[in-house]
């Protein structure tokens, strides 16, 4: 038995002991809790950031134009890999990635640093990596965006880089809707330390990126492509762009643009090819303006439709200069001075109409001004306010040389007189989805403005008729479609000097009449073989025309009961 | 009067022998198994769960595989049916353009109409004109 002072010194030393160790414990439960709970959920869990699919970009027919897969990246930084262990992890590597032993180990030497050793691997291949449990190598994941239908509306829809960013087109404009935000989960890792899926935890939940429905049909798209390559190879032009687009809603149903590219892969064409030209372009319209001055004159009231205009001399004086016509046509009504296309007519309706109801009237159909459609780097064209006009200017935009314009705002103007007189918005996006296809938010569409009076506009349609019927646009007719549209020979300016060589070809109209349902827009750049409208943008008007009626099933203009 | 350190000498007395161990045996042995039930009972039920964890992890991971094949295979099936592809193939497809001229369309009133018999009215091609 000890003796009571022993005692007492013992239990002294193991209640001083036990004070200590419930001091310590308390101040580790109750002081430093939140850094011990932190500390042993670094050792037990692993943080994962899941970055959420991409949107995708639907057409109007329910085809996906692009869409986003799920894919990994490996990387390897050989600095952080032990040299005597490369042979062996790179043999352990080799069947997982599908490269070679001797190929890894090359690029280790090589690369030194941090590399992807391969890109574009299926997710399942992410695990065996991990199990290798080797620093300095890893998986990180991403998304492929795919392009099915090629170079479909590539100009269109644009591309995004290796880190999934949009960088041109609709990708670029709608990169922040597109794109979603990463969710992050925590999951537990096992006994060696390897996340695992299991009690896998949202700690933040993220968002998918939502799709883009648009108005484009792939049908009305690929047709107009195909039409438009198979004249750009004819003719051996520069590049072409064609435009169809529902005259009462702007909806654009084809937007082309060639010279194009591969989307999945842009690199591997020049980055002219990456324009949009339908949107991008700015060019003389030429002839296809005319119907915008006479439409000014006769808005203005210089002008009745009945009027005979002095289109004879072969040509007319303006300010010291001759302009030259094609011939000598003597007195036309306006209707024909249009299905003529005579230059000393429309020269002569314009110099009638003074210079504020010309460019007031130019800019009410939308020219000078973007059209608002939802495509980055879109031209507004030039056109000088009246005060910087010369005493040729007039006489210019009478022949559409004056002044530049995009084939969209061209198309824009034409729907105008397509629709009874409105000038609507072109719209390329019908609504953003979510990824169960509800319409997350609808597309805006503004009220069409009024610019023209619809009987105006029924009188100039009639004169675009007989462009198609009896004048310079017979070869844009498609039989038993009544169509109406406009020529449109252009020469370019180049530094602010016409050059002879050059020239734009232009087609615009739209079918069938009486009620349009489709605005037409050609404009081939720079024809080699032939340049005139006549010969080059008008056949191929009429050959999308063709492919046109019978996709959308326009019934003709003289159907008859059967 | 106390002498320090001296021990009576008392080894003719025969010490019983002490027999609590048992008892205190018997208490460690059935706190150990009362123990082992709570632990039983408690951890039981957590390794079922972590078990059936495991297992809706490894479902979840096949459906997220199941869910990439089946996304990979829309996409192809997006190229496979993409106008440009069937145009390419029209011919072993049999597939032919139908001329507009070759449409009948069924009117609001239940009507069926096309285009009228025989050639519609003679154009002049425009040549080398705006």
């Amino acid at each position: 038995m000890l003796p009571p002072f022993r005692w007492g010194v013992l239990v002294a030393i193991l209640a001083g002991w036990a004070a200590v160790v419930w001091l310590r414990l308390g101040y580790v439960q109750l002081v430093s809790h939140r850094e011990w709970a932190d500390a042993a959920a670094r050792q037990r869990e692993a943080t994962l950031e899941v970055e959420e699919p991409r949107g995708d970009i639907l057409s109007a027919d329910g085809r996906i134009l692009a869409g986003s897969l799920e894919r990994v990246s490996v990387y390897a930084n050989p600095s952080r890999i032990p040299r005597e262990r490369w042979p062996e992890v790179a043999e352990k590597l080799s069947p997982i990635i599908a490269v070679g032993a001797d190929e890894i180990l090359r690029r280790f030497a090589e690369r030194g640093k941090f590399f992807y050793l391969a890109r574009n691997l299926d997710p399942a291949v992410a695990e065996p990596i991990e199990r290798l449990r080797t620093r300095g190598l890893g998986t990180l994941p991403m998304q492929r965006r795919i392009h099915p239908h090629g170079p479909l509306a590539a100009a269109v829809l644009g591309f995004v880089n290796s880190e999934g960013v949009g960088q041109a087109g609709l990708e670029k404009a709608y990169d922040r809707t597109l794109a979603g935000t990463a969710s992050v989960y925590r999951l537990l890792r096992d006994g060696k330390s390897i996340p695992t899926p299991l009690d896998l935890r949202l700690e933040h939940a993220g968002r998918p990126g939502l799709s883009l429905r648009l108005t484009l049909d792939t049908r009305i798209q690929a047709a107009v492509e195909e039409e438009l390559s198979v004249t750009l190879t004819k003719v051996g032009a520069r590049g072409a762009a064609a435009v169809v687009m529902e005259p009462t809603t702007g909806a654009v149903l084809a937007l082309a643009s060639l010279p194009s590219y591969h989307p999945d892969a842009p690199a591997a064409s020049p980055a002219e090819y990456w324009r949009n030209r339908a949107v991008e372009d700015a060019l003389e319209p030429g002839s296809a303006f005319k119907p915008i001055i006479v439409a000014a004159a006769l808005a203005g009231g210089t002008l009745r439709p009945f009027d005979l205009v002095d289109c004879s001399g072969g040509g007319v004086q303006v300010a010291g200069v001759f302009m030259r016509d094609h011939a000598s046509y003597g007195w036309l009504p306006v209707r024909q001075v249009i299905a003529r296309s005579s230059n000393s007519g429309s020269v002569r309706i314009a110099q009638r109409v003074p210079p504020a109801v010309l460019d007031g009237t130019i800019r009410a159909f939308g020219f000078g001004a973007p059209t608002g459609i939802e495509l980055p780097g879109e031209t507004r064209g030039l056109l000088h306010p009246p005060e910087r006009w010369s005493a040729l200017s007039r006489a210019g935009l009478a022949l559409g040389q004056e002044l530049t314009v995009s084939p969209l705002q061209l198309a824009r103007a034409y729907a105008a007189f397509a629709n009874g007189g409105f000038l609507v918005e072109p719209r390329l996006v019908q609504a953003t989805t979510d990824e169960s296809g509800t319409v997350v938010t609808p597309a805006r569409v503004p009220s069409p403005r009024r610019v023209l009076p619809a009987e105006l506009a029924q009188q100039i349609t009639d004169m675009l008729a007989a462009v198609v019927e009896e004048g310079t646009g017979t070869r844009a007719s498609l039989p038993w479609y009544r169509t109406a549209g406009k020529t449109g020979t252009a020469q370019k300016a180049v530094e602010g000097v016409l050059r002879s060589g050059r020239h734009v070809a232009w087609f615009a109209g739209f079918l069938p009449l009486p009620r349009p349902r489709a605005v037409i827009v050609v404009c081939i750049d720079e024809p080699r073989a032939t340049y005139w409208a006549s010969e080059v943008a008008a056949p191929t008007f009429g050959r999308i025309a063709a492919r046109l009626v019978t996709i959308m099933g326009l019934p003709p203009s003289e159907a008859v009961p059967l | 009067m106390r002498i320090a350190g001296y021990r009576p000498r008392n080894n003719y007395l025969q010490r019983q022998l002490d027999r609590r161990w048992r008892q205190w045996l018997t208490w460690c042995a059935a706190g150990a198994a009362a123990m082992a039930v709570a632990l039983g009972a408690f951890v039981g039920p957590r390794q079922a769960i972590v078990r059936l964890r495991y297992e809706i992890a490894q479902l979840k991971a096949e459906v997220a595989a199941l869910e990439r094949q089946r996304r990979s295979l829309q996409l192809e099936l997006e190229a496979e049916t993409s106008p440009h592809r069937l145009a390419a193939h029209a011919r072993e497809l049999n597939l032919a353009q139908v001329p507009p001229h070759r449409l009948l369309f069924l009117t609001a009133t239940g009507e069926l109409v096309g285009p009228p018999a025989g050639p519609s009215a003679p154009l002049v091609p425009a040549t080398g004109v705006h």
